[in-house]
């Protein structure tokens, strides 16, 4: 039942002629329901970041584009690890560690467009493992392996490691990469980790290259 | 639209050209009668209903080309120069070296088996040059033209590249040029599916293809290895290191036709009948391909009927055999399951085209209307009249009918869609303005008749490109109730078409007010506002019955008698106009001018709830969204402003005049 | 015009004139017009409750009325608002409709075979305008949403709040909680506030900064004023993206609550939020009270469960083709199966339930839910009787207007009207409902 907005005018008049002070308004509660026997029981004592819904505190928001893992589908080595989706590195689509304590690495990122290109990319991880820039014609030698039914530009490369962010180099590292690069995305693996333990997971990178593909069941479902 | 973004992600890496094809027919095979007749016929299960092929062709080509023909011209239009064959290298003519003009089931078979030429048609309307430029294209120059398929291609990937943008960005954002862009990419999309139909059979893996499955030769027969393929796909290494692959999944969504699922071409009718959905060449590869399910022999049996049709070719008997063969099994098949009835129905009245003959029996009646008053006595007054008499009856009757096939086809009753209240506030208004005009015989409501029967039979017209989707929708749940929509919808559709008469009989009077041929109280003038009083009247009880109707009918099915929503307010702002109108009359203070003012307004009411209402965005009842409807409902506004702006510089004229006889105005208006 | 009229005679006549008919249809007529262009940015419960709902209309928004005509394309006026005193709101119109329809339209009509129709109408008109009011005043409606195999005897109106307070007692006793209408707390926004009480209660209870669409942040900073318990209220916009009003149901309101112990004095606050996920817990000696910000619930005099919930969709489309739900009725030990389908609702004790949504439940497990529209009107079937009368007493006027300018018998031709306007509606009725 409404209140008839006959009484809400009388009861306007009254507050204004009545109140100044609004805080000091004071009104009984006349109104009580029975609570249903089907209701849910009493949650009692709920702390407010429960009720709030404030529990995960990296609650990805509704309506954020769904990860791009889907696109792909892909196989993981054997003895190779693969963390879970972590939305944090979210440039990350597949992350993998490898090796006795895990030192390995190898990661899967798309980038739309052609990424700044082939050059600056490929001179961006020599400089990551403290080498000189290649110029046009050095990067065009750069041997070519099958890769997402196209060719991609291999990349293998010693050194010294100063990954994204970090102080220090790691020494004595070796760097295996791949890099797809189209007009529409550029598609880039990239592993490195301690050059014997690299040495060893070789075969297993290009296996792992080669099961990368576009995810078909998930572009029918959409 | 989802859809479309994840084959569009796929098909903008796989775009291949399919090997030579041995087969193409000549368009004149394909432009034979009875071959048309044959696939025009093809029942096809499309957005959940049962229609022919000649639907979607049509359709299709007035999405693309905003038209529902083509020719086969440099220009597209009838007076461009002749296209050459690029297979035979001659020109495209008729018997004497007219060119060709094809229909939308023409230009679809045209589209599947030749689609060399296909390419060099001019199909993709483009509305505004600029975006062509923005491609990267060299525009021809018109702001507005027709572009073929070969002379947007070049500029494809930043076609894709563009769209992709684009639609990440709020529809109120984008520019006219981005919006066409847009639109350009989807058909671009869309027709390069088309053109690649048949490729599962014509091309299936390329010209030299590498790595076929084990026990698979060239040429390829799907129906056949079909399983072979989905397994070389499903197990093993990625599918897109499969050499073959590109052109696999190219064919496949060809086969669909669409990327919107609902739209897939799907004419293989199930011989179960708990399964609803029908099967299509594109849906069993695919569903195949997928791992989803295997291929039932039903469904290959189908694929190879289908594969029959393009391996018949290019001998004209065979072909038409294999045609005809498939549609009867698709007929049959379709009767068994009691589906497919109507679909005969439908492409008969297709063909017919009830609206666009109506609106031009309409004009023709429209002009014998107006030798009518040339010299309304004489003979030859006498037969204008009579001839356009037979006109509008026969204009009225063609509209009338197109209509109840509609009903028929639908099995539902009238209106349904703002597309159907155009179709039945025409009609109606017609039939009204014949009843007066039977009734009265002053000629007032033949042109009643002609003016909104012809007027609304064009707007209809304009009105489909607008939409380019199929007419016949279905419903939404809450909405399947024939009691209803038989007793409210058709009621307050009346309504609108009374008041709008109404408001076009105003209209008529200060027309002929303007140009003197009609004075205050003068006899015709009072025969005049007696006539828009008994519209207003009959407009009242319709509008007035056909709203309370609706809210019962709410009510009933949900739960609330009114609910304030826009649909709804604008049928009780026309209640209350009439109402208005007819006390404000009643009280004395308004008279002849005065009510034909107030009519204007009334008009200008009808045309905002009908039109203007869907366009605020909210509410139950925004189902028709149509750019570009305000600046036309503005325009309406405009005219009648002026009218108006007219109708009180007469009543204060008037009132002048009354003032210096001195004379009371007779009592004989207010009981009229 | 008699110029020697008492003044109760001129007031009679005023009341009763085409002149005061007609301004008020005229000024319910732009009512109209300006709410349902409004609706665009305040949304249809808003403005229904300004426009339709008002004693007094406080102001027009043309600056919204102008958008929504999309005339800001051509020239944007900005937001400009017209205050207006003193100027009836639709009721306070509804209201003097009644008064001017049964003393003009009823009482001062002149009574001859010829008005007959009229009279018919504005008697028939007359009972609508009362069956709307006992729906306005009278009626309840809300919503229902069970999954399979749950029960329930309540259901939510749609767009009444309340603040709860409930004790919290021991298991298996009758729960029972202290109700606060919407209009009591709804106008106390930043700055104002109302303290509530109860005799039994142990506190009394001052609610605050009440915000329509608010979400309620963590306090990061740490330094806010305003923030209990690390949070404070954020207020939202009521708009979309676009510029549209969200629709009254995905508004959550939030209010701060500020309990005083009525013994000790000592202060305790907390905020309450339309879509939090539980109450907040008050602690006074040894007794808890649970407090909610919630749509109003009604209490049905008998449980649903549901048992089976289904949904058809066109084939090949994912447009639904009907809803229908299998359930049972619970009332006093008895069960009793019904099915409630798209337009065939069930009706039961005064109450009927419709079928309005479904959820396949894909997000939640595989459940399957319903979501059922909830209605008891004592004036439900009024409007078919007055449709009906108003329809006969249309057609009796209009067409024997008619027959006399035809020069027809008007009571042939009136009868003949009403035979087949009610033989066609009666044979409609009978053939397709």
């Amino acid at each position: 039942m409404k209140p008839s907005p006959l009484c809400a005018m009388v009861a306007l008049c009254t507050t204004v002629f009545t109140s100044c002070d609004r805080l000091q308004e004071r009104m009984e509660i006349t109104e009580t329901r029975e609570v249903s026997e089907f209701a849910r029981s009493p949650a009692v004592d709920i702390p407010s970041s429960t009720r709030f819904y404030d529990d995960t505190p990296a609650q990805p928001a509704a309506g954020q584009p769904p990860s791009l893992r889907g696109l792909l589908v892909w196989e993981v080595p054997q003895g190779w690890t693969e963390l879970p989706e972590d939305a944090s590195s979210s440039m990350r689509m597949i992350d993998i560690r490898f090796g006795p304590n895990n030192e390995g690495e190898c990661y899967v990122s798309l980038m739309p467009g052609s990424a700044g290109g082939l050059n600056a990319n490929v001179n961006r991880w020599r400089s990551q493992m403290g080498l000189p820039p290649l110029d046009e014609a050095g990067i065009a030698a750069l041997p070519k392996k099958p890769f997402f039914n196209r060719d991609a530009t291999y990349i293998e490369m010693d050194g010294d490691f100063s990954g994204f962010g970090a102080t220090d180099a790691k020494k004595d590292y070796r760097m295996l990469g791949l890099i797809h690069s189209a007009d529409e995305a550029t598609i880039f693996v990239k592993l490195t980790g301690p050059r014997t333990v690299v040495e060893e997971n070789t075969p297993q990178f290009e296996a792992f290259c080669q099961s990368i593909s576009p995810n078909s069941a998930f572009l029918n479902q959409q | 639209m989802k859809t479309f973004r994840w084959i569009f992600a796929l098909l903008t890496f796989a775009s291949v050209a399919p090997a030579e094809d041995a087969r193409l027919p000549s368009l004149d095979l394909l432009r034979d009668p009875e071959v048309v007749d044959t696939f025009a016929a093809i029942p096809v299960q499309e957005i959940g209903r049962i229609k022919p092929l000649e639907n979607i062709a049509n359709y299709r080509l007035l999405r693309l080309r905003a038209r529902r023909s083509l020719w086969l011209t440099d220009n597209g239009e009838m007076d461009g120069a002749p296209l050459t064959d690029p297979t035979t290298q001659e020109g495209i003519t008729k018997e004497g070296g007219k060119p060709v003009k094809l229909s939308g089931t023409e230009w679809l078979l045209m589209t599947w088996f030749r689609p060399d030429l296909s390419k060099t048609v001019p199909l993709f309307k483009v509305d505004n040059s600029a975006a062509i430029e923005e491609l990267g294209l060299e525009s021809h120059g018109k702001k507005r033209d027709q572009y073929t398929f070969n002379e947007i291609e070049p500029a494809r990937t930043t076609l894709m590249e563009k769209m992709a943008e684009y639609r990440e960005m709020p529809a109120k954002e984008r520019s006219p040029e981005q919006r066409m862009i847009v639109q350009l990419a989807v058909n671009y999309l869309d027709y390069e599916m088309m053109l690649a139909h048949f490729d599962f059979i014509r091309s299936p893996v390329g010209e030299d293809p590498q790595d076929l499955p084990e026990g698979v030769t060239q040429p390829v027969r799907l129906s056949k290895d079909l399983t072979k393929f989905a397994t070389a796909i499903t197990s093993g290494g990625p599918p897109m290191s499969l050499p073959w692959f590109r052109y696999f999944g190219q064919a496949v969504f060809g086969a669909m036709m669409s990327g919107n699922a609902e739209q897939q071409l799907r004419i293989f009718p199930p011989t179960d009948p708990n399964t609803e959905i029908w099967d299509g060449p594109g849906t069993v590869l695919f569903q195949t391909i997928r791992g989803e399910s295997e291929p039932t022999p039903e469904q290959l049996e189908w694929l190879a009927a289908y594969e029959d049709i393009y391996l018949a070719l290019p001998d004209a008997d065979q072909f038409k055999a294999a045609a005809k063969g498939f549609l009867e099994e698709v007929q049959t098949a379709a009767a068994a399951r009691d589906e497919g009835s109507r679909v005969g129905l439908e492409l008969s009245a297709l063909r017919a085209d009830y609206f666009f003959w109506a609106q031009w029996v309409f004009l023709v009646g429209f002009v014998f209307v107006a030798l009518s008053w040339v010299s309304p006595t004489s003979i030859f007054g006498k037969v204008s009249k009579g001839t356009a008499w037979l006109f509008l009856l026969s204009a009225t009757g063609l509209a009338i009918t197109g209509v109840i096939i509609r009903c028929l086809i639908m099995q539902r009753p009238p209106i349904t869609t703002l597309y159907e209240t155009i179709l039945f506030i025409g009609a109606s208004c017609a039939l009204l303005g014949l009843i007066a005009e039977w009734i009265t015989k002053r000629g007032l409501g033949l042109l009643i008749a002609a003016i909104a029967g012809g007027g609304c039979m064009f707007l209809a017209i304009q009105f489909e490109p607008s939409e380019a989707a199929d007419t016949m929708q279905l419903l939404q749940a809450v909405l399947i109730t024939n009691f209803w929509l038989s007793t409210h919808v058709p009621m307050i559709n009346l309504g609108y078409a009374a008041c709008m008469v109404a408001a076009l009989i105003s209209m008529i009077y200060f027309v002929r007010r303007l140009f003197g041929a009609l004075t205050t109280n003068s006899d015709e003038a009072r025969f005049i506002t007696r006539a828009a009083y008994g519209f207003i009247g009959f407009g009242l009880f319709l509008s007035l019955v056909g709203t309370v109707l609706g809210g019962i009918w709410a009510n009933y099915s949900w739960g609330r008698f009114w609910g304030w929503d826009p649909k709804e307010n604008g049928a009780l702002m026309i209640v209350l106009m009439c109402l208005v109108i007819l006390h404000a009359r009643l009280g004395g203070y308004i008279r002849e001018v005065g009510l034909h003012c107030c009519n204007l307004v009334l008009g200008c009411i009808v045309i905002f709830s009908w039109f203007g209402v869907n366009q605020l965005g909210v509410g139950l009842h925004a189902y028709g969204f149509t750019d570009g409807t305000w600046p036309k409902i503005y325009a309406y506004w405009g005219s009648q402003g002026a009218l108006l702006a007219y109708g009180i510089y007469l009543s204060i004229r008037d009132r002048q005049a009354r003032s210096k006889k001195g004379s009371v105005d007779s009592g004989s208006e207010a009981t009229a | 015009m008699a110029p020697t009229a008492s003044i109760p005679a001129r007031i009679f006549r005023t009341l009763s004139s085409f002149g005061l008919a007609t301004i008020t249809l005229s000024l319910l007529l732009i009512y109209t017009f300006l709410g349902t262009l409004e609706q665009a940015e305040y949304g249809l419960v808003a403005s229904q409750e300004r426009y339709f709902e008002s004693v007094f209309l406080d102001r027009i928004d043309i600056g919204a009325c102008w958008r929504a005509l999309a005339l800001d394309a051509y020239w944007d006026i900005g937001n400009i608002q017209l205050p207006l005193y003193i100027v009836p709101g639709g009721y306070t119109l509804m209201a003097i409709l009644f008064v001017n329809m049964s003393l003009g339209g009823l009482i001062r009509i002149r009574k001859s075979p010829k008005t007959i129709g009229v009279v018919i109408s504005h008697f028939a008109i007359l009972f609508m305008i009362a069956a709307g009011a006992v729906s306005y005043h009278f009626a309840k409606e809300g919503n229902l949403t069970l999954a399979e195999g749950e029960t329930s005897d309540e259901f939510r109106s749609f767009h009444d709040r309340v603040i709860e307070i409930e004790p919290v007692v021991a298991d298996g006793k009758q729960r029972n909680a202290l109700v606060i209408d919407d209009s009591l707390f709804q106008d106390l926004s930043q700055g104002k506030g109302r303290t509530f009480t109860h005799p039994d209660l142990p506190f009394d209870l001052l609610i605050t900064n009440f915000k329509r669409n608010a979400e309620p942040r963590r306090d990061t900073s740490g330094e806010r004023r305003d923030a209990v318990d690390g949070y404070f209220i954020q207020e939202m916009s009521t708009l979309d993206e676009a510029g549209q009003a969200l629709p009254d149901e995905q508004l959550a309101s939030a209010c701060m609550a500020i309990v005083k112990d009525k013994k000790t004095g000592e202060e305790q606050k907390g905020l309450l939020w339309e879509f939090a996920a539980a109450p907040w817990t008050v602690t006074i000696g040894d007794q808890k009270f649970l407090l909610t910000l919630a749509h109003r619930t009604y209490k049905l005099p008998f449980a649903i469960r549901l048992d089976e919930t289904t949904q058809e969709k066109h084939p090949g489309t994912d447009r639904a083709r009907k809803f229908t739900s299998k359930v049972t009725k619970l009332s006093n030990g008895r069960e009793e199966k019904k099915v409630v389908t798209m337009n065939e609702p069930v009706r039961s004790e005064g109450y009927a339930v419709f079928q309005q949504t479904f959820d396949s439940g894909e997000k939640r497990g595989g459940i399957p839910q319903s979501g059922f529209q909830i209605v008891e009107n004592p004036s439900d079937h009024w409007p078919l009787i007055s449709c009906i009368i108003v329809a006969i007493g249309l057609l009796i006027h209009f067409t024997m207007m008619l027959a006399r300018s035809m020069k027809w018998n008007e009571w042939i031709a009136a009868a003949a009207a009403v035979v087949v306007f009610v033989g066609g509606f009666g044979i409609a009725m009978w053939k397709l409902l």
